[in-house]
């Protein structure tokens, strides 16, 4: 129990640098990637790495994300009191379109994002509803979580567009974001928001 | 999604499983059987349609039905029994002799009625049984 508190705290203070250091170093991090090297068990890695990213970029319980919403402005607040919605869950149906470019855009600061797969895959209804209810997620529950990472602030990435969750249906659970008509990932992201959770697929058209 | 009529099941991260197979996960590039089929079998295929399983978040388009690139994909649209739903994010699954379960895209449908796929006779066999 000593050694894993001492480990995680190590991460933590590792992920203060490293988030710092920005933009000097690659903003892209893969956090999971970097625990299971420390020798985390996989199958609760992918949780791990949300309650580290929550605890570093804030989900509203944390000083760090707290500091981070009055430096950077008031959209998010805005945008949940006007919807009611949680800004930091976008769920619906996810896809890359690529016509002749691949889309990109960049993660604003004080702002990360988490997406529960591999760039290209898709995630099943049922891990979405494990995303927005907070539940723990593993890979043995959930394989397709597998390449699951977090952008922190800088990261360049794809500019993915979330569908209205219907047409098919799809179970949301929770009062995560949602859109009713395709809106790209770069309109859903403000600066100050804390780590935001993509529950929706990376498929690329 | 290209898997070979057959093969075991193994998507969304899946390790495979022998006694689930794959029927009518075809794409583009692949050329597929074709045939006519009766209206008994489209429509049992519908019907397992309204029972989806494994639904993702994510919609697949039919790689046969020209759209515009640069908008969203589209699902296609069925309805039965005065029920109406979208094709392209789930699967249907039918059971089949010794202990085999056929798993197909729900769009094995359109793939049957609109695009002369013909999936293996065990299959259809099953659907029946």
């Amino acid at each position: 129990m000593k050694t894993w508190l001492l480990k995680y705290c190590w991460l933590l203070s590792w992920l203060s640098f490293a988030a710092n250091a920005l933009p000097s170093i690659t903003p892209i991090y893969d956090v999971r990637t970097h625990l299971t090297s420390m020798g985390y068990d996989k199958h609760s890695v992918s949780a791990i790495t949300y309650d580290s990213v929550s605890a570093l970029l804030g989900t509203g319980r944390k000083t760090r994300g707290s500091a981070d919403r009055a430096a950077f402005g008031k959209s998010v607040e805005f945008l949940a009191a006007e919807t009611g919605m949680n800004p930091n869950i976008l769920s619906g149906h996810g896809e890359l379109i690529v016509d002749n470019a691949s889309p990109i855009t960049i993660v604003p600061n004080g702002t990360s994002l988490t997406v529960w797969t591999e760039h290209g895959n898709t995630i099943s209804d049922a891990l979405g509803n494990a995303i927005e209810t907070g539940q723990p997620i593993t890979l043995e529950q959930f394989p397709e979580a597998a390449g699951a990472r977090s952008y922190l602030p800088g990261s360049v990435v794809p500019d993915y567009t979330l569908s209205p969750p219907f047409n098919p249906d799809l179970n949301i659970m929770g009062n995560p974001t949602t859109v009713s008509t395709p809106t790209p990932l770069s309109q859903l992201l403000k600066r100050g928001m804390g780590n935001v959770n993509w529950a929706a697929c990376l498929y690329v058209k | 999604m290209y898997f070979k009529d057959l093969t075991p099941y193994q998507y969304l991260g899946r390790e495979p499983d022998p006694n689930v197979l794959t029927i009518g996960w075809l794409d583009a590039d692949h050329d597929f059987p074709k045939g006519i089929v009766s209206d008994a079998i489209l429509e049992r295929i519908l019907v397992l349609c309204f029972k989806p399983v494994n639904p993702t978040r994510g919609i697949h388009q039919s790689p046969f039905i020209r759209g515009n690139p640069k908008e969203p994909s589209r699902a296609y649209p069925v309805e039965y029994g005065g029920k109406r739903m979208a094709l392209g994010n789930a699967e249907i699954r039918v059971s089949g002799r010794n202990g085999k379960i056929y798993a197909a895209p729900n769009l094995i449908y359109h793939y049957m009625k609109d695009c002369g796929y013909l999936p293996p006779q065990e299959f259809l066999e099953a659907l029946m049984d």
